[in-house]
């Protein structure tokens, strides 16, 4: 079951765990797909009895959401002729005459107007559609919002960008269109975009892990290998072992029975472990509502793969306190290894009320409470996401700079590292040293610190270094363990002076001498030096790694690995201006 | 008068809610957030968290496109309507498709700035708009002026007699031309403004405010409850409801001494709009 060579044999593999627990819109795909015999009639009861109907519980507010709709398009535009009348009945009942919800975040965007594209196409004999507009105006609507959306990302790169949990939310949608959708330009589009987006897995895939920095990973699931909807399609597209259930869930069902198949490059570049790689991606700013004079800048990301671990980290080109957006995940160093085990991250565990009101139109007065009482863990002392205005990194190749200036009056002023229990440690004053089983990694602390134990149910169990004080960071890099030897001659590789803190408390400036001796020096909110040169961020392109290649603004992505090579042009016009991104990204 | 102009519409975190003497009642299936209900002769506009929204008695119109959303206010002028929301001023126009087209003011403006929690008209030309950052005038000609009303989120505007009132989170300004602003009363936070003959009424996070001239103001009941939105009556001043965010939907009828809640209403309440009342 662990050694599906390709992905027909791994589709169904999954295929045939889901169909006999199906009990979603999108595990209804694996019915059908199995040839169940009872597929109609229990697809039947699965739509009738969750879409569209409305209870008073508060999640079932959103009965008519965007994953209802999408859920049920995706179903009826691939199996409708398999479906019985009744199912296909209330489904068109439930698209042209419910109220349906857009939501507010750019992937319930990208599923809301999904379905009502694919909605409007098929049923032409509708005039007035539930909105009360007519047909063909939402259908213009929804089309001018996709071909939109996808001219964003082809410039200037996801906003919701390489997101553990919600991935799978955008490929999907993207799929349905290529697979589903009349008008041929979004057929084609979202075909392309499905192949960009299932490639910014592919070039930071570790072994079944999305390594490095993400928009939004799942809460409080940041020390697990496998994350969110993520896992399920890059099991599906790159391999590796099957281990969990996240990799069989049902939400990602459609891709399962798709017509649609990334290109075979892809997964190629996925596994290829053969040579260190750096990734640089650039990705949108997400839209701040409020407490901040600036926009947020550009993302830039830096992803350095080696054949036994992945560093990754994030500028996050946040304008600033309370901007730090409840989800995101800056940098990890991610290995191969069980849930816990194969994880090294940090984050400072910043609370402000401001921080939810910066990304949700909601009072200020209220949302520090309401958006958190659902939530609690989003405020949690112990959280190892979320984002932080005071936390800023520089990376170059397998080693990297996260420095903190938290102030003084913070409510949680210190910092989280997580560590693995598995991994071997040793610490020699400032410097903790770790042999992984697989490669070591050394770690100088910057501060005062201590060790803590943390354990959340099964969400977190691990250490806890907690770098206390105003103006604390680190010093990570890791390194194959054939390089080395032993853990103790890894560890003499370093000199106490390796890392200079000399100026880190008048300056707050840090320099360290990597093991393949480059010099880096980094000043907080101040320059990124590799070798006395500053890192140009503003020069960075869309996609710049050795198997992609793409200029921002240019819409116009190259692969290439091993001799194969593919383009995807979106038919870019860069003088054109680019719709509006109005939802949370 | 249709049942929509002759009913209190009440706006909140589920929904519109008609509310008179017969009880409330839920109007419509949606069920998300209505930050504000405008009501003209014509029609009633709902400003909700996923856009802009005529309401009917039967199926409630689309009036957003897909660049409009988390509407928090909106005025209406027939041929045009102009909206706020988290992402700044909108002018939009409803064409003969049906569609409705919005043109954005205020893309170019700071983010305090941009995010617009309440709108209203000044003159033919000119817009007055409470932001994060405070009140600024928007010309056709002249573009954004910023007013002297400053460094503080206004939240809620309102003409009484020959002024302007102004909800902000330090108490309630006033101003006669919309530029230059005097503190009516310093205090708390201010979510909802209500104007009637001779009646000046405030929903603060500390319960309502009243007064007869906006200058004296005294407490009127609700204290402790953050206020999201205050109405009074046009035809019996005495009569007003008040919307707790959270705390759900009240109504007095001796000006605040005694105050009953209204449990069908037990959700956040964020608008309020009297019958016959046209913002």
């Amino acid at each position: 079951m662990n050694d599906c060579d390709t992905l027909e044999q791994r589709r169904r593999v999954i295929l045939d765990d889901m169909a006999p627990k199906a009990s979603s819109m999108f595990g209804a795909h694996a019915l059908f797909a199995t040839s169940d015999e009872e597929a109609a009639e229990r697809t039947e009861k699965i739509v009738t009895t969750s879409l569209g109907q409305q209870s008073d519980s508060p999640f079932a507010l959103a009965q008519m959401g965007c994953f209802d709709t999408f859920g049920a398009m995706f179903l009826l535009c691939r199996w409708q002729d398999e479906m019985t009348a009744h199912t296909r009945d209330h489904i068109r009942q439930v698209m042209t005459g419910n109220t349906h919800g857009r939501g507010n975040t750019e992937n319930h965007w990208l599923m809301h107007y999904t379905a009502q594209l694919l909605a409007a196409e098929l049923y032409t004999d509708v005039d007035i559609w539930w909105n009360g507009l007519p047909r063909e105006v939402f259908l213009a609507e929804a089309t001018r919002w996709i071909l939109g959306t996808i001219d964003r990302t082809a410039r200037i790169g996801h906003h919701e960008y390489d997101s553990t949990d919600y991935h799978g939310w955008h490929v999907l949608p993207m799929i349905a269109l290529a697979d589903h959708a009349a008008d041929a330009t979004v057929r084609q589009r979202a075909g392309d975009m499905a192949t960009l987006l299932i490639a910014d897995m592919a070039l930071e895939y570790f072994r079944g892990c999305w390594s490095g920095g993400h928009a939004r990973e799942g809460y409080r699931e940041n020390t697990w290998t496998h994350i969110g909807s993520a896992s399920a399609l890059m099991y599906l597209y790159f391999g590796g072992p099957l281990l969990g259930p996240l990799q069989t869930q049902q939400a990602m069902g459609p891709a399962l029975a798709a017509r649609y198949e990334p290109p075979a490059i892809l997964c190629a570049i996925a596994n290829d472990r053969s040579r260190p790689r750096v990734v640089r991606k650039t990705k949108a700013a997400r839209n701040i509502y409020r407490h901040v004079e600036d926009d947020a800048r550009p993302v830039r990301k830096t992803t350095f793969t080696s054949r036994s671990f992945a560093l990754g980290t994030t500028q996050t080109g946040l304008p600033g306190p309370p901007a730090g957006p409840i989800d995101l995940v800056s940098w990890d160093l991610t290995w191969e290894g069980p849930k816990h085990e194969a994880k090294i991250v940090s984050c400072h565990p910043y609370v402000d009320p401001g921080r939810f009101s910066a990304f949700l139109s909601e009072l200020p007065q209220d949302i520090g409470r309401s958006v958190p009482a659902a939530k609690p863990y989003l405020q949690f002392a112990d959280r190892l996401f979320g984002a932080s205005p005071y936390e800023q990194m520089m990376q170059h190749e397998s080693a990297a700079i996260i420095l903190y200036r938290i102030p003084a009056d913070d409510q949680h002023p210190y910092v989280n590292l997580y560590l693995p229990r598995s991994t071997t440690w040793r610490q020699d004053g400032d410097f903790l040293f770790g042999d992984t089983g697989q490669f070591h990694v050394m770690i100088r602390l910057i501060g005062e610190s201590r060790w803590d134990s943390v354990k959340d149910a099964d969400f977190v169990n691990g250490w806890f270094v907690r770098l206390r004080g105003d103006d604390v960071g680190l010093v990570i890099e890791a390194s194959e363990k054939d390089a080395h030897g032993s853990l103790d001659e890894f560890a003499s590789s370093f000199d106490p002076d390796v890392v200079d803190v000399s100026d880190w408390t008048d300056r707050h400036q840090i320099g360290y001498r990597t093991l393949s001796g480059d010099r880096l020096q980094m000043t907080y909110d101040g320059d990124h030096l590799v070798n006395g040169k500053a890192i140009d961020y503003d020069g960075w392109q869309l996609y710049d790694a050795p198997e992609a290649r793409a200029a921002l603004n240019s819409g116009v992505v190259h692969f290439e690995h091993e001799g194969e090579s593919l383009t995807l042009d979106f038919g870019v016009d860069p003088d054109r201006e680019m719709i509006p991104m109005r939802v949370i990204g | 008068m249709s049942f929509l102009q002759d009913s209190w519409l009440v706006g909140t975190s589920s929904g519109v809610f008609t509310a008179g003497e017969g009880g409330c009642e839920r109007l419509g299936s949606y069920r998300f957030l209505v930050a504000a209900i405008h009501r003209t002769g014509e029609r009633v506009l709902a400003a909700t968290g996923s856009g802009l929204w005529e309401v009917t008695n039967g199926r409630w119109i689309q009036r957003h496109d897909e660049t409009l959303t988390e509407v928090m206010d909106v005025v209406d002028e027939g041929d045009r309507m102009i909206a706020a929301s988290a992402y700044g001023v909108a002018l939009g126009r409803t064409e003969a498709s049906q569609a409705t087209r919005w043109d954005w003011l205020s893309d170019d403006l700071p983010v305090n700035q941009r995010f617009t929690n309440t709108i209203l008209k000044l003159d033919d030309d000119r817009i007055l708009a409470g932001a994060e950052a405070g009140a600024a005038i928007h010309g056709a000609e002249s573009g954004w002026q910023v007013t002297s009303l400053q460094n503080t989120a206004v939240r809620c505007l309102v003409r009484w007699n020959d002024r302007i009132l102004a909800g902000a989170d330090n108490g309630v300004w006033w101003s006669e031309n919309g530029q230059d602003w005097h503190h009516s009363w310093q205090g708390a936070p201010v979510f909802g403004l209500a104007a009637a003959a001779g009646c000046l009424l405030t929903g603060t996070e500390d319960g309502v405010m009243l007064s007869a001239d906006a200058e004296q103001w005294r407490p009127a009941g609700l204290a402790g409850m953050r206020i999201g939105a205050v109405g009074v009556s046009r035809t019996d001043p005495d009569h007003w409801y008040a919307g707790g965010a959270p705390g759900g939907l009240w109504k007095t009828g001796d000006q605040g001494q005694t105050w009953v809640g209204i449990p069908e209403v037990n959700v956040g309440v964020a608008a309020i709009t009297a019958p016959g009342e046209e913002s």
